[in-house]
């Protein structure tokens, strides 16, 4: 903490010297290093488990396996899902780019709690430390939803999995805290609630989910881990327990859990959509809002997960109910988008392609989304590839198309320098292709009736299992091309301007990097965020003919 | 007693002043408070389901548990929320050599309600009633285990907040001593204090829940 | 420098005072009643502790309406958890009733026999099943 930055010079400028810039580095407590170090932990958490994706593809290659005994290929699966759900994609949109945007969007000069901040990120990194060292300790072979009794039985690595998770969940839990009260209390003057950038409303809704949620997790993850090692006999039937318990007490957070993915995903949207269209968002109030309805209504439908678990006949009614109405919020967004597009200036530039690519894929995650909310066929599709589809569609089609787009949108800001926008095109097309061949085949598959987790399969099902697995070499090679493009623009790149998309949020109105006080002065609010000038004669400020 | 210096605060740089900082601190603890009752309201609904399930268990074990001991704790920890918030009274009035004494009796409290629940852990370990894979006592009722599964998960994670909370006291007798806390700034205190009472409201409802089944 | 103003000793003395009250009404209804009921009592008087320490002793009477609103929101969720959860616990149906007792796999509790009958000092409330 000996370093005490200038507050007017750039805030990746650190002192002479390799140890002086770690230290800088390390003990840093602005916002936007701390975004950054999330960022790379972030990335490589997404290389690994990207890298098991592709182990599970490559293994699916033929019907009776390829390289994998059956554990370990229980083991691969579920290394994937529990990296990438809790190492990856929940933190990723809010704890990179929420903790690098949402105080220079808001116009302030850091989080409410800084140590706190620097605190998370360390919990963090001690959650990947644990997840890594329980998978050199007997990788863990439950799935990454850890059911009983099952998971109170295997020999593998259960408990040190749980506890990375567990650990990860504070990290989560005082990432929320400090964003709601940041929001609350950090506002530039003249930012009143409903001239807030929709990305914080967003991260405010995600917050909330992530503070009230996540202890659930936490306390079923010590629970599971009690009932290893003391047998408690709540979770584990043959004590007397009840399994299905332990599926409410998981499902409790982890469905919300999903929203915490997509949530500032939405938020991310709206910002590159109105900046790219040059255009006010459609219904400001409505988007704003509706972030709020599926942040409480994702409380209530977690049963949907246990439609076939053994969940009495009553609750499957109640739940496949409630479930149908997160539509209603989640269309509001998707309606409001596409208004706003009606009559603006769109530029193609790679994040609007990569905002168009979300609407696209979140909308089919979306519509089969509704069809496994209805009871009837959920019974037959549940436990598919349909399901396998479904969710990566929502979520990689979703969140990751999302975080890239956001990426791309904000990494002039975050490292002063443009990137190749050939290149960024051409990884946006592998990647967008290699997404749609990698799962549209699953719907199918499933729909057939191929159960998912399952290491060997009908040799029927052959073909489209290889169908996706080339898709997923298309999927890797544009993650594989971003990562160099990204590199070399973050050394070699071409200075970028203050504000290269014309965009009207205050993040944009300071340097690119920006200072480490972020602004010079307190930036004054007098308009909303999306007070775009007229585009043309042509249309109005709703996209109404004028 | 010697004169206690007093050491004035200064907000943080990125706060206007010291009233957004403190209400931005007492926002944060509110939401902190929010978890912890998710937390502990976990707990909750796994004893409403398991008590449902199993309520002769339930009626056996409470009746192996002594509600004299655990009245005796819940009188602990009524007093010592008490004498923290006299501290932070006197932090108020500015008697800043009263702050440290109040905040050592609240730690005693503390430690006696662990030496009393330690006593009972004891007693509970040596007759068996513990958890299932150690369970080894002669019971009536056939999951007579669930109930004491329940008992050391919930008082043993009610335990491990009272612990956190005698490790926060410390701390604010140290910061205490320097100084620190004057009618001119007591948010640590005031942090701490609403720390301390979820402790103690969690603690009311384990004490009826667990001791007082019949 | 001037003293913010705090309230008087008797306050403190009071909230903790009341809080006990409660707790002996509480231990009075176990020692005096059985069955459900006194569950339910006991219970209820532990909700009115918890009113006692949340609006005096945390203060919450007099905060701000967003922390009011925090705490709220949470009993709220905790409310919707155990609602959802009760809704598939209370109509799950009978599969348990027709066993000796519910999932009764291994249960390591020793059955009581005509020789053991009492364990430290309390007497069971139940005949012991059939070994």
């Amino acid at each position: 903490m000996s370093h005490h930055p200038d507050p007017n010079a750039s805030y990746l400028e650190s002192p002479a010297g390799f140890w002086p810039w770690l230290k800088s580095w390390l003990f840093t407590l602005d916002h936007k290093r701390i975004g950054i170090l999330y960022f790379l932990g972030i990335v490589f958490s997404f290389g690994l488990g990207g890298f098991f994706a592709m182990v599970i593809r490559i293994e699916l290659l033929r019907p009776h396996g390829l390289m994998l005994t059956h554990t370990q290929y229980n083991q691969v699966f579920t290394l994937h899902g529990a990296v990438m759900v809790f190492l990856f994609i929940i933190p990723s949109i809010p704890a990179t780019i929420g903790n690098f945007v949402l105080p220079l969007l808001l116009g302030a000069k850091d989080v409410a709690f800084p140590r706190l901040n620097l605190l998370s990120f360390y919990i963090y990194l001690l959650g990947a430390v644990l997840a890594i060292f329980s998978l050199f300790s007997g990788a863990v072979d439950t799935g990454w939803t850890f059911y009983t009794p099952y998971s109170t039985q295997t020999g593998t690595a259960v408990i040190s999995m749980t506890l990375a998770a567990f650990v990860l969940g504070f990290s989560s839990i005082l990432t929320g805290i400090n964003f709601i009260v940041t929001i609350h209390k950090l506002r530039a003057p003249g930012m009143g609630w409903f001239r807030i950038p929709l990305f914080a409303w967003a991260t405010y809704a995600t917050s909330i989910i992530q503070i009230l949620a996540t202890p659930v997790l936490a306390i079923t993850l010590v629970l599971l881990i009690l009932e290893r090692t003391l047998g408690l006999g709540i979770f584990d039937p043959a004590l007397g327990g009840d399994p299905v318990l332990f599926q409410h007490f998981f499902w409790f957070y982890s469905h919300p859990a999903v929203y915490i993915m997509i949530l500032p995903a939405m938020g991310v949207m709206s910002e590159i959509i109105t900046t790219h269209a040059q255009k006010d968002i459609f219904g400001y109030r409505f988007v704003a809002f509706s972030s709020i309805a599926i942040a409480v209504i994702s409380f209530l439908v977690w049963g949907h997960h246990m439609y076939v678990s053994g969940q009495s006949l009553y609750a499957n009614m109640i739940f496949s109910v409630l479930t149908l109405l997160v539509a209603i919020p989640s269309a509001i967004k998707v309606f409001n988008w596409v208004a706003t597009l009606y009559g603006g200036h769109i530029h193609w530039r790679v994040p609007f392609l990569y905002a168009m690519g979300f609407i696209f894929l979140f909308l089919i995650g979306g519509f089969t989304g509704i069809i496994l909310a209805l009871l009837s066929l959920d019974v037959h599709l549940h436990d598919t590839y349909f399901i396998v589809a479904h969710f990566h569609y929502v979520m990689v089609g979703g969140t990751v198309m999302a975080f890239v787009g956001a990426l791309h949108h904000w990494w002039p800001k975050m490292f002063g320098r443009m990137y190749s926008e050939n290149w960024a095109r051409v990884a946006f097309v592998l990647v967008f292709l290699g997404f749609n061949l990698t799962f549209f085949v699953q719907f199918i598959l499933g729909s057939k009736g191929m159960p998912r987790r399952y290491h060997n399969y009908l040799d029927q099902f052959q073909p489209l299992h290889a169908f996706s697995t080339f898709g997923s070499w298309v999927l890797g090679l544009g993650f594989i091309v971003m990562t160099v493009y990204l590199i070399h623009s973050a050394f070699r790149g071409k200075k970028a301007p203050a504000n290269p998309w014309e965009s009207r949020t205050l993040e944009w109105q300071t340097a690119s990097p920006p200072t480490t006080g972020n602004f010079e002065g307190t930036p004054t609010v007098t308009g909303g965020p999306y007070d775009y000038p007229r585009a043309g004669a042509a249309a109005g400020r709703n996209g109404r003919p004028e | 007693m010697s004169q206690v210096p007093r050491k004035e605060h200064h907000a943080a740089h990125h706060f206007d002043d010291a009233v957004q900082e403190r209400d931005a601190a007492l926002l944060g603890m509110w939401l902190f408070i929010g978890q912890e009752l998710l937390f502990f309201g976990g707990l909750a609904v796994l004893y409403i389901v398991m008590r449902l399930q199993h309520p002769g268990a339930f009626v056996e074990g409470s009746g192996h548990l002594s509600w004299k001991l655990g009245g005796l704790n819940t009188a602990f920890l009524v007093v010592s929320s008490m004498t923290l918030g006299l501290a932070i009274r006197s932090a108020k009035r500015d008697e800043a050599g009263k702050i440290v004494p109040f905040l050592g009796a609240t730690f005693l409290l503390a430690l006696s309600f662990l030496v009393v629940k330690g006593f009972e852990y004891s007693e509970k370990i040596h007759h068996g009633l513990v958890p299932g894979k150690w369970f080894s006592a002669i019971g009536a009722d056939p999951s007579l285990h669930v109930f004491f599964g329940m008992y050391f998960a919930t008082t043993g994670l009610h335990a491990l907040h009272v612990l956190i909370g005698m490790g926060l006291l410390v701390w604010l007798m140290l910061r205490a001593r320097r100084g620190h806390f004057h009618s001119g700034y007591q948010t640590p205190l005031d942090l701490v204090n609403l720390y301390w009472h979820t402790v103690e409201l969690i603690w009311i409802f384990l004490f009826p829940a667990l001791y007082l089944v019949s | 420098m001037e003293s913010v103003k705090t309230q008087s000793l008797k306050y403190y003395f009071a909230v903790a005072a009341s809080i006990l009250v409660l707790v002996a009404a509480a231990l009075a209804v176990h020692a005096t009643m059985k069955g459900p009921v006194a569950s339910a009592l006991t219970l209820g008087l532990a909700g009115l502790q918890a009113v006692v320490v949340v609006l005096f002793s945390m203060g919450l009477r007099k905060e701000k309406g967003f922390n009011r609103l925090i705490f709220v929101a949470s009993l709220m969720f905790l409310g919707f958890f155990i609602i959802l959860t009760l809704a598939d616990v209370l109509t799950r149906g009978d599969v348990a009733k027709d066993e000796e007792f519910n999932f009764s796999i291994k249960s390591p509790v020793k059955p009581l026999t005509g020789s053991n009958h009492t364990i430290d000092g309390h007497p069971p409330r139940h005949e012991g099943r059939a070994p």
